[in-house]
């Protein structure tokens, strides 16, 4: 079979793809989060990677820059967003829109798709226009959304919780898919199924038309767009030899005006259809020869080999990094603990008794319905202890939350009417032991009328079993017998229902 | 136009159809079960809308509209040529790059320096730790989990 036809040239991969594979990988390298159903909660999470890629798929090791950037905002009003824009700042000046053709995980979803052998609709005035949607939403999902909740002290990140299909897919979906992780599933409502429909539609459009939800919707594409003309990488066109021919624009499947404007991803299809050469990938001043090129072909190779040997190498060493058993894990894992103890959480000091002792009962001790919780201590926040024990004969609602977490803030007013309509109750929102801010500071400012606790070493995560996922509530009846034991938001119809059946 | 070409293009739109009606399908599975769980939530809160049987009930009724288009997808894949090749670059002479305007290149450097001045403030000010805390817990209503 003649060369030039062979099944091989039709179908090897580009460069690029190679080069979407490899950081899809490199984003997403603890494999064994799928195995497991948990997410990595090593240090290098603190880093940004440049693509839209969520942090809560179990895979992933480094953070979305949209989802911090919204978190930052969020949190605003007490803390200055400077970490997540000056990293924006700095991939958006280096690389520009690059990152959107050749370092998103998302980008490639898209394109997977669009590859399905189906009829294409065409780009025009339409599709151009339909640009301008995804500056809306970063003006308004990310931008001013969680801003207006800053000041109302609520986080809420409005496009990962509104929109964001790789939440839904990489984060809610991948997590559920998972069978440890089937109780969650009580967590799904309204919420869930609007962004599943959301994301059977985007991936629908992206069928038909390249790229749709990276051209119309996302609004980390609009922020590097904003800085693709000072971006250092990228595909740039030599004024000075461009005829104007239009072949460039005719090529690209994106909805460009001129190479390497703001919707420019910097694919490269244009470089080899341009009759003057006017087009070449830059890096600076150096020409980059990233497309199969004769020159590529013969005097680069062996340069070319050996950046993939290098590349190849580092990705093998993050793998067995984060994959391998004892892999650093900086924070502290919640894990469930049914074991019969007394937990005092006062200082992170511990202390451990019989828990029958305490219960004197013949109910298994544990953190699911039907078993009696283990008892523990916990510091009251401004003053005072709390210990399950002495609320016998009392209805207990315990709520494990923290300020940064919006869903968990939102719910904060029901406990506190839960609470004053019912004095028989005892409720107690125990703030998680990861802290962005003083806690103490933050709820005298809010001035909830509950009753606060601080889990300093997680002993009552760990008692209650929560994962990493908050909110997380607990409902115990009278005898101390937990009745409920989820993550994921509350009602006041819950909190009535089970008032109800405990009286 | 010939057999093959007809079969190309019998085949594409039979896959456009059924892509179409698998997104429905699935956008209905998941509407019907939301329905029929928040009216089962009216009177019992607690009730658990996405539940294993549930969904597999309906990724029962989803599962015919999927094999026949993942057959109509096998099928295209073998009649169709391949989709969106790549343009083979052919650089005939290598061109001097364009200068870049001397402002925009003192710009590029502000704005280089002040991402730098920015992420050094960011760790001085916790945003550094705030990032890694969002990101080792799960906030369940941000990916959609609600």
């Amino acid at each position: 079979m003649d060369k030039q036809t062979s099944w091989w040239s039709r179908h090897r991969p580009t460069t690029r793809r190679l080069v979407q594979l490899y950081t899809a990988l490199l984003y997403n390298a603890h494999l064994k989060g799928f195995a497991e159903g948990e997410i990595y909660t090593g240090k290098s999470k603190a880093l940004c990677v440049p693509g839209l890629n969520c942090y809560s798929c179990p895979a992933a090791v480094g953070a979305c820059p949209l989802g911090a950037l919204q978190n930052a905002v969020a949190a605003s009003a007490s803390r200055p967003a400077f970490y997540v824009v000056g990293v924006l700042l700095l991939f958006g000046l280096a690389l520009g829109r690059v990152i959107c053709g050749w370092a998103c995980p998302m980008g490639l979803l898209q394109e997977l798709l669009h590859k399905l052998p189906t009829p294409k609709i065409k780009k025009g005035r339409l599709t151009r226009a339909l640009t301008w949607v995804k500056y809306v939403l970063l003006v308004v999902l990310v931008l001013a959304v969680p801003l207006y909740y800053a000041f109302r002290r609520v986080p809420l990140p409005g496009f990962c919780k509104y929109v964001c299909p790789a939440g839904t897919l990489e984060g809610a979906i991948a997590l559920l898919l998972h069978p440890d992780n089937k109780a969650k599933l009580g967590l799904l409502g309204v919420l869930f199924t609007r962004k599943f429909l959301i994301l059977v539609l985007i991936a629908l459009a992206c069928v038909f038309l390249y790229r749709a939800f990276c051209r119309f919707l996302c609004p980390l594409g609009a922020i590097y767009g904003l800085m693709s003309r000072l971006a250092l990488l990228g595909v740039k066109l030599d004024q000075s030899r461009c005829t104007d021919c239009g072949a460039c624009q005719r090529v690209c499947p994106m909805d460009i005006r001129r190479v390497g404007d703001r919707e420019c991803i910097s694919c490269g299809k244009c470089i080899g259809v341009c009759p003057t050469s006017a087009i070449q990938f830059r890096a600076g001043k150096a020409v980059l020869h990233v497309s199969d090129t004769p020159a590529a072909k013969t005097g680069k190779r062996g340069r070319r080999n050996l950046v993939w040997a290098l590349a190849l190498l580092a990705l093998v060493g993050v793998l067995l990094a984060v994959n391998l058993p004892g892999s650093a894990e900086t924070e502290p894992a919640a894990t469930t603990q049914t074991s019969a103890e007394t937990v005092q959480t006062t200082g992170g000091e511990s202390q451990t008794t019989d828990a029958t002792q305490t219960t004197g009962a013949a109910l298994p001790t544990g953190s699911e319905p039907g078993q009696r919780l283990a008892d523990f201590t916990v510091d009251r926040i401004g003053g005072g202890t709390f210990t399950l024990s002495e609320q016998r004969g009392r209805f207990v609602v315990l709520n494990i939350w923290a300020t940064w977490c919006g869903p968990c803030v939102s719910e904060l007013p029901i406990l506190e009417e839960f609470a004053k309509t019912h004095p028989d109750t005892s409720v107690l929102a125990v703030h998680a032991n990861l802290v962005t801010e003083d806690v103490e500071k933050w709820l005298s400012e809010a001035s909830y009328a509950l009753d606060f606790g601080m889990d300093g070493d997680g002993t009552v995560s760990n008692l209650v079993g929560a994962s990493t996922m908050l909110p997380h509530t607990v409902i115990l009846d009278r005898d101390g017998t937990v009745l409920y034991n989820r993550p994921g938001s509350i009602t006041a119809a819950l909190l009535e229902d089970f008032y109800r059946r405990a009286s | 136009m010939n057999g093959a070409k007809k079969g190309r293009q019998l085949t594409a739109w039979l896959l456009t159809g059924l892509t179409v009606l698998l997104a429905v399908a699935l956008c209905w599975a998941a509407l019907d079960l939301w329905l029929e769980g928040r009216a089962v939530r009216q009177t019992d809160p607690a009730a658990v809308i996405y539940s294993p049987e549930a969904v597999r009930a309906r990724a029962g009724k989803v599962l015919p509209v999927f094999l026949a288009w993942l057959g109509t997808l096998v099928a295209a894949i073998c009649f169709a040529p391949r989709n969106g090749r790549p343009v083979c670059s052919r650089v005939r002479e290598a061109a001097q790059p364009a200068p870049t305007p001397r402002r925009l290149q003192w710009l590029r450097f502000g704005l280089f320096a002040a991402a730098a001045v920015l992420i050094v403030l960011g760790v001085l000010n916790g945003g550094l730790r705030d990032v890694l805390v969002k990101a080792v817990n799960l906030c369940t209503e941000c990916i959609g989990l609600g």
